[in-house]
């Protein structure tokens, strides 16, 4: 065999080998199309379901707290105690859970715009702040902000994590002492970390892993009112941003979140 | 029996549960508290010169703070003197898989019960774990 016949050989083994490489990659190719339409019509049928679900669900529970209403209105007093109070424990768990499906609502994300902009945080704190006015006004609550970055984000997103984060601080104050939030920014490896540091109660170490997940709570509710969604939602944000969200907290002084934006 | 501790952070459960109790006319008394860390201390409070060892527990899962696996953590602790006869925990609804296997490995859960409890339940223990009794 001429030296150019085992060349040719060499070079017809090589073709064929790229040809079946060419076709294994073609084939994980297709496989992962059809994993991904698999996946974004299971996630649209969440999406759908979750919103009819809640939007269901809404109706019958305002129509409940409705008519408990009008009972209240027009017959407290003329039943006896314990109708009074079966009417208080109506009330509360109906608006207890008119706020879980709104929170919900809010944590799937549905009827929000989902358009990623240039959006300046500055002015998503200012926003922020004059929308909580009455709250911050009754807390005597102090936030402040210098010099935040603008970055390409969804606008709604962002400003409900920075809003969860910031009435966080506010709720889970210590008694007696006002509650001072510092908000700030800084630049690091191609991404933006955000931090809002509070004065507050702190978390205790032993509860740190499982504040982020959804439907946890510290707290009974007649001690601190809530749904067990925020952080969770705020997670799911940060991570909508290519980003991620931890913490760092001392019990008793108050605790720091850090959460980062890919740039 | 003498007692029966409720444990449940809603306070309408607890109410709705008690009054219940109080239907079936079971007990001499009913305690209901709204956290754990409250039943760990009603439990350890001596009365009367004895701890007030409930004849029965019902016990809430999911509750802030402290759960009701880790209350059944810190309730093994406990002496034996402290403890009640028996440990019920109650459900909203039915286990989990992950759930099913944890409550199978621990000891003191006697049974588990759907709430809000109902005279049928209640009636449906005494005769299942208490017939001696009655």
């Amino acid at each position: 065999m001429s030296e150019l016949d085992k060349y040719k050989r060499k070079l017809q083994k090589a073709e064929q080998k790229v040809r079946i490489l060419e076709e294994m990659i073609e084939m994980r190719t297709r496989e992962l199309y059809s994993a991904n339409v698999v996946l974004e019509r299971t996630n649209t049928e969440l999406e759908q379901f979750a919103y009819v679900a809640s939007h269901d669900l809404q109706e019958p529970l305002r129509t409940v707290s409705n008519f408990v209403e009008l009972l209240d209105k027009q017959y407290k007093g003329q039943l006896d105690e314990n109708a009074d109070r079966y009417l208080r424990y109506i009330n509360a768990s109906t608006s207890r859970m008119q706020t879980l499906i709104k929170g919900l609502l809010d944590f799937s994300g549905i009827g929000r715009n989902k358009e990623l902009t240039t959006v300046d945080c500055n002015a998503v704190i200012g926003n922020i702040i004059a929308d909580m006015d009455s709250l911050i006004k009754e807390h005597k609550a102090q936030i402040n902000y210098t010099n935040l970055p603008s970055v390409t984000a969804y606008e709604t997103y962002l400003r409900q994590l920075f809003q969860n984060l910031i009435s966080n601080g506010i709720k889970f104050s210590k008694p007696s002492i006002a509650p001072e939030i510092h908000i700030s920014a800084i630049q690091q490896n191609g991404k933006w970390e955000f931090s809002v540091q509070d004065n507050g109660i702190g978390i205790d170490p032993k509860h740190h892993d499982r504040i982020f997940a959804i439907f946890q709570r510290l707290h009974n509710k007649d001690e601190y009112e809530g749904t067990g969604i925020g952080l969770a939602h705020c997670k799911k944000i940060a991570e909508l941003h290519g980003g991620d969200i931890r913490m760092e907290s001392t019990p008793d002084k108050g605790s720091t979140f850090y959460f980062t934006i890919s740039n | 029996m003498n007692c029966i501790l409720l444990i449940d952070d809603d306070e309408p459960t607890n109410f709705l549960n008690e009054l219940v109790i109080k239907q079936v006319d079971c007990a001499e008394k009913t305690v209901a508290v709204q956290s754990g860390q409250a039943a760990l201390d009603f439990l350890k409070e001596r009365i009367n010169g004895g701890y007030p060892q409930p004849a029965l527990i019902f016990l809430d899962i999911n509750m802030p703070v402290m759960n009701g696996w880790e209350f059944l953590e810190e309730y093994k602790k406990l002496d034996s003197d402290q403890k009640a006869k028996m440990v019920m925990v109650m459900l909203t609804i039915s286990l989990n898989p992950d759930d099913k296997d944890k409550a199978d490995t621990i000891d003191a859960i006697d049974d588990f019960v759907n709430k809000p409890l109902t005279a049928e339940i209640v009636n449906e223990i005494l005769n299942k774990h208490f017939a001696d009794r009655l």
